[in-house]
């Protein structure tokens, strides 16, 4: 109770809240205050200020705006700022590039990166998170992805759409990765299955993966 | 003097109607900025609550979405674009920070985000916590009146409503745990 009453008394007070361990009532009371709080807020409108250093830090970035792009070393380390998410995108796009080689001769299923190249392996899943066939999503703080076990066999891909990055929904029933954005979907494979796009997007980058002392790990590229 | 003012008068028009229809793809990337970065920290103000937190994680979205957008790209497909870089930013938020998703943003939720800016006594978000208020009993309206309509402490609340600051702090802990069962009811509101 202590410490649920800071962290209202620090969205009244106009203060960045601290975070706790909560309970799930606590979560529901804390939605409440924020909805609240946002609602009766003067603080709803952009600051000048926020905007105008926003934007210079986004200038810093946005170099590589034209074409399109995600090419390393350089974008790899412009991403790797954010946090997760855009470093999930981008850490998936360059597997995906390093691999595709982003010609037109895409390979119908690309390959994952070669553990020759350096990498190391990373927990994702605990074998008991798959004990039979299935697909499960993960994620590392680097990329997203799913582990799939089909008729016994493991596989590991990505769960980053190769268009813009959206993040993949799994559809289970049908057997598909669904990308919410362009109504596109993989197969399991990686393969398009279907697209909005006049160009359908590259197939999936898959992962290495390997089961070793009841853990599913993936191999990432070494930082 | 007053035919150039006209004139600038009719550019900021046109300005206006191309920004209110604009053309099928932006032609930079200060153009995406500038288009939606007022939106897109009103909506992540509206899911966290705080000025410190919203714009964080507004400078978040933008620095992780525009090096990734193509030039070529609709003015659709951009803010469907930043609308999914934002759920998943406010997500990791949520699980960095408190380990429950508080707020989540949905599909489309970008767009009804207003383009002028909003008036937040008359908004309609304020209106909603009206009615809310009114939905509650007597003494849970009362205490999230005194502390988020007039920014009371808990002490003074405590005083105003002649009970101990402990109980004062339980009855918040409840007249939030009702709102949000009644925000819930409501479909959603804000998640």
């Amino acid at each position: 109770m202590r410490e649920f009453s800071r962290y209202v008394d620090r969205l009244i007070r106009r203060r960045r809240p601290q975070p706790f361990v909560m309970t799930a009532e606590e979560a529901e009371a804390v939605r409440a205050a924020i909805a609240i709080r946002a609602a009766t807020s003067d603080e709803q409108e952009p600051r000048p200020e926020f905007i105008a250093g926003l934007r210079e830090r986004v200038a810093g970035s946005a170099e590589t705006f034209d074409p399109p792009r995600v090419t390393a070393p350089r974008g790899r380390r412009t991403f790797l700022i954010g946090t997760s998410a855009a470093a999930a995108a981008a850490a998936v796009a360059v597997a995906a590039d390093r691999t595709l080689g982003g010609g037109p001769e895409r390979p119908a299923v690309s390959t994952a990166l070669d553990p020759a190249d350096g990498g190391s392996w990373h927990r994702v899943l605990a074998s008991s998170d798959l004990p039979g066939d299935g697909v499960v999503g993960f994620e590392t703080d680097v990329v997203s992805g799913f582990v799939m076990r089909i008729s016994g066999v493991l596989s590991a891909r990505s769960g980053t759409c190769t268009h813009q990055g959206c993040r993949l929904g799994l559809n289970a029933p049908e057997k598909r990765l669904a990308c919410p954005c362009h109504r596109t979907s993989f197969a399991y494979d990686g393969t398009v299955i279907r697209s909005q796009l006049p160009n359908p997007p590259a197939p999936l980058p898959s992962f290495h993966v390997r089961e070793v002392d009841g853990e599913i790990q993936i191999l990432l590229p070494r930082e | 003097m007053a035919i150039p003012r006209r004139k600038a008068e009719a550019a900021e028009r046109t300005e206006r109607a191309l920004r209110a229809v604009p053309a099928d793809a932006y032609a930079s990337w200060e153009h995406i900025y500038n288009d939606n970065v007022a939106r897109l920290y009103r909506l992540m103000f509206a899911k966290v609550g705080n000025r410190a937190d919203a714009e964080d994680l507004t400078a978040e979205v933008f620095l992780a979405a525009v090096p990734r957008v193509r030039q070529a790209a609709s003015v659709g497909e951009v803010r469907a674009y930043l609308l999914a870089v934002a759920r998943t930013v406010l997500a990791d938020h949520w699980r960095r920070t408190l380990g429950h998703q508080i707020t989540t943003i949905d599909p489309g939720e970008f767009e009804q985000i207003p383009e002028p800016p909003a008036v937040p006594s008359t908004g309609a978000a304020a209106g909603r916590v009206a009615r809310l208020l009114e939905a509650l009993p007597e003494r849970y309206r009362r205490i999230l009146q005194l502390r988020f309509l007039e920014n009371a402490t808990i002490r003074e609340t405590a005083t105003s409503m002649q009970i101990t600051i402990a109980n004062a702090k339980v009855l918040q802990f409840r007249a939030l745990r009702q709102a949000a069962a009644i925000l819930d009811g409501e479909g959603g509101v804000d998640r």
